[in-house]
């Protein structure tokens, strides 16, 4: 969205040249540092909203490293990196997950989870009563929402660092 | 009660400035009587867990973010004084499916306690004390209204995004 920005002085075109540049100079910063601020707002909200949309911390380390925002110092670009399985929870289709003695990770999901059936069918497979059972997973999408929240800052973040930038020309 | 922003407490008193301000008299609970407490104010997202939560609506002022300016020439002589901005983002949270519980309030609640934030933010008085304690050039913008599921109620959320600046002592 394009902005006007007007220079005025006691009619001496040098100030004038001299604000300007050091406008030019400063933009290009303040931009850099609202959108590390953005960033870190955008990370913040997808976290919050991994967690509303029913991702539980036992997952992995979306709350932690999981999800992280970076941008160098110098960079224009700012990444928002995230685990893959987050990407798989967020936009996989319903399918089933069979669950047996040699899928570790998922067996001990199933032995702590919610459902009381699953929690005895989970320790059944431990104790080879049962040798494998299936479980029917939807997926969490959680990505849209995170940027829908954290979206309509950028403006305003933006917007009071040029502010800062120009008004310190 | 908040006290003025010195350089050692740059970021613990920018925030107790701005919860200070958002008292039951400048910022009244739509749904609560004066005289009834809960707690309405929280500095990170609370644990809704149960899908009748009482909680709504509930205001979060996030921690402060502090920046000092760096480039040179910006600073005193000294170099112990230089301008600092503060940004402190308050979240605002309605829900409008209370499970009977007045239903369809979520706009309503959200834009009440959104004008009355906007009053006490643009109040000459507060802004005054706000001046006293280091927080100059107070300003903020607001955000749309975005809506989100948070354990199956429909929340409607809004963001203050406050600013401030003051040229201000940061070393003893």
């Amino acid at each position: 969205m394009p902005k006007v920005i007007v220079i005025s002085s006691s009619g001496d075109l040098d100030t004038c040249l001299i604000t300007l540049d050091r406008i030019k100079k400063n933009l290009p910063r303040m931009t850099r540092l609202g959108m590390m601020r953005f960033g870190k707002i955008l990370e913040r909200d997808m976290k919050i909203s991994a967690k509303h949309s029913g991702i539980k911390k036992f997952t992995g380390d979306h709350q932690e490293k999981g999800i992280r925002y970076e941008q160098s110092p110098r960079s224009d670009v700012g990444f928002l990196f995230m685990k893959l399985y987050m990407i798989y929870l967020d936009s996989m289709k319903p399918h089933y997950v069979s669950i047996s003695l040699r899928r570790k990770r998922i067996l001990d999901w199933a032995k702590q989870a919610f459902s009381v059936n699953l929690r005895m069918k989970a320790r059944g497979v431990e104790r080879r009563k049962i040798k494998k059972f299936s479980v029917f997973v939807k997926p969490h999408p959680f990505i849209r929402m995170g940027y829908a929240s954290a979206r309509p800052k950028l403006n305003s973040i933006l917007k009071n660092e040029i502010k800062r930038g120009i008004k310190n020309a | 009660m908040a006290n003025k922003i010195i350089y050692s407490n740059l970021f613990s008193e920018a925030r107790n400035n701005v919860v200070a301000l958002i008292t039951t008299s400048n910022v009244p609970d739509p749904n609560t009587a004066t005289a009834e407490y809960r707690k309405r104010i929280y500095s990170r997202e609370p644990d809704v867990k149960s899908s009748d939560f009482k909680g709504y609506p509930y205001i979060i002022v996030w921690p402060a973010d502090v920046d000092i300016e760096k480039e040179k020439g910006r600073q005193s002589l000294d170099g112990k004084s230089k301008i600092v901005y503060w940004d402190i983002e308050v979240e605002i949270f309605s829900s409008d499916r209370g499970y009977g519980e007045k239903d369809a309030n979520g706009l309503a609640d959200i834009d009440s306690l959104s004008d009355n934030l906007a009053k006490t933010f643009q109040n000459k008085s507060n802004r005054t004390t706000l001046s006293t304690n280091n927080l100059h050039f107070s300003g903020f913008t607001t955000t749309a209204v975005t809506t989100e599921n948070i354990a199956n109620e429909r929340v409607y959320k809004r963001s203050f995004m406050l600013s401030f600046e003051s040229r201000m002592q940061v070393s003893a």
